[in-house]
């Protein structure tokens, strides 16, 4: 009987250590990138889009994550979610209506006694070690209603600038919403690899139209057909909104190519 | 004789008061184990409380706990954050209790030092305060109480907080 269960045990620490087996088809070489949501994602303890976040989720060893950009009123890159600041800092306002200077001391707020703060996009990445092997995505947050070709010049030579300068080119998706910002970069640097982040449909249309590599959609808005239809296209999948182990199941299951986690340990876990 | 009197009156006086002490430790479970979930702690604390002063309805009661946020910090290392809510509380009533209590968290966080961007460990404090409801009964047994638990962040900002916690009294 002591046997028997110890057999058991062993059997149950075995099957616990093992890698989930997922029979992947993509067109990211067959694999499933492992990205965080802003580092660790919604709802952990590091607030999106901090250093602390952004450097945990890679020591955990994702293979990159997506970062939210948004552009100060003196042309710096930053790293930041909410369209308001005062949704989740200590400070209130737009960042696009203010100085680099006028935030840099803003707090998050979450979780208490912690104070955590904003970093621009040249902090981050000097400060990342062996920056080039990982994988970034870089959903451009253009809450600027500003449409002139003078803002789209401005925020994309930024962009462009700030991927140079730490020889991104080849690790870095750009996220865009807007065409016109889609069409201002492709006609400026059309090596940099871009996404369009809308509906299925709409998305798919966007990427014929300027030869793009891939589309962003949340993971229960697209099926395991669509991300068919996507690949037989040429164009890549990128999912975000899994946040559950379920979530990040599913995501697999549909072969997407990137998973941009709420669960990165998790994801982790049964991927790498 | 009278100097004869006076050490065995004091003495008498002693034993008295002993003997009355010892009824009120029989009767009062002084010692409180119990967790919070979010209150004074932040998401969540251990603590243990002690009954210092005991009047028929009224006790005083000290309590500390402890709490954290990460065990391993941002670079994978362990490095735990560690939070240590402290307080003071009265407890007005029988089995249901009105509770009030002044308190000071210590809070000591590791997170990046944004000039040389290694981590950094930080120590702040902040005012802790407690009104709510609990039910204990006073020879011991399980205790559950609900509070409002304001904080004043880095003793400068204010934040609507609040708590609930289950333990046993012994």
């Amino acid at each position: 009987m002591k046997n028997v269960i110890v057999v058991f045990i062993m059997l149950f620490i075995v099957s616990s250590c093992q890698k989930d087996d997922f029979d992947i088809i993509n067109l990211n070489n067959n694999k499933i990138s492992v990205l965080g949501h802003g580092g660790m994602g919604i709802g952990h303890t590091y607030p999106m889009n901090s250093f602390e976040s952004i450097l945990n989720c890679l020591s955990l060893g994702a293979d990159g994550t997506e970062i939210d950009v948004q552009m100060t009123k003196d042309s710096i890159l930053v790293a930041f979610h909410d369209n308001s600041l005062e949704h989740s800092t200590d400070i209130s306002g737009r960042i696009f209506n203010a100085t680099w200077a006028e935030i840099k001391n803003a707090t998050y707020t979450d979780p208490l006694y912690t104070n955590y703060k904003l970093i621009t996009l040249d902090e981050l990445f000097t400060n990342i070690a062996n920056l080039t092997e990982y994988t970034f995505f870089l959903d451009c947050k253009n809450f600027n209603p500003d449409t002139s070709s003078l803002y789209l010049n401005i925020f994309n030579n930024a962009l462009i600038k700030i991927i140079d300068e730490h020889n991104l080119e080849n690790s870095v998706y750009i996220e865009f919403k807007r065409k016109d910002l889609i069409k201002s970069l492709k006609i400026k640097r059309p090596d940099l690899k871009i996404f369009v982040y809308s509906a299925f449909d709409l998305a798919l249309d966007i990427v014929t139209e300027f030869q793009l590599q891939g589309i962003t959609v949340s993971v229960d808005n697209i099926s395991k057909d669509e991300v068919i239809k996507a690949h037989n296209n040429g164009t890549m999948v990128a999912v975000f909104n899994t946040h559950s182990k379920n979530r990040n199941i599913e995501a697999i299951e549909k072969n997407v190519d990137f998973i941009q986690s709420d669960k990165v340990n998790h994801l982790i876990k049964i991927l790498k | 004789m009278k100097n004869k009197l006076l050490p065995i009156i004091f003495l008498l006086l002693i034993i008295d008061f002993e003997a009355k002490s010892q009824i009120e430790t029989n009767q009062v479970g002084k010692n409180v184990i119990y967790i919070e979930g979010a209150g004074t702690g932040g998401y969540g604390s251990l603590n243990y409380e002690r009954v210092i002063l005991n009047k028929t309805h009224l006790w005083l009661c000290t309590r500390v706990g402890l709490s954290t946020y990460n065990l391993r910090d941002y670079t994978n290392n362990f490095n735990p954050d560690i939070i240590i809510p402290m307080a003071i509380n009265g407890l007005y009533g029988n089995n249901h209790k009105i509770e009030f209590g002044i308190g000071q968290t210590i809070s000591n966080i590791v997170h990046a030092n944004y000039s040389n961007w290694q981590t950094e460990r930080e120590t702040n404090f902040h005012a802790n305060f407690t009104i709510g409801y609990r039910y204990q009964k006073d020879k011991g047994g399980v205790m559950f109480r609900c509070s409002y638990t304001p904080i004043i962040e880095f003793y400068n900002h204010y934040r609507h907080w609040g708590g609930i916690s289950i333990g046993y009294a012994f």
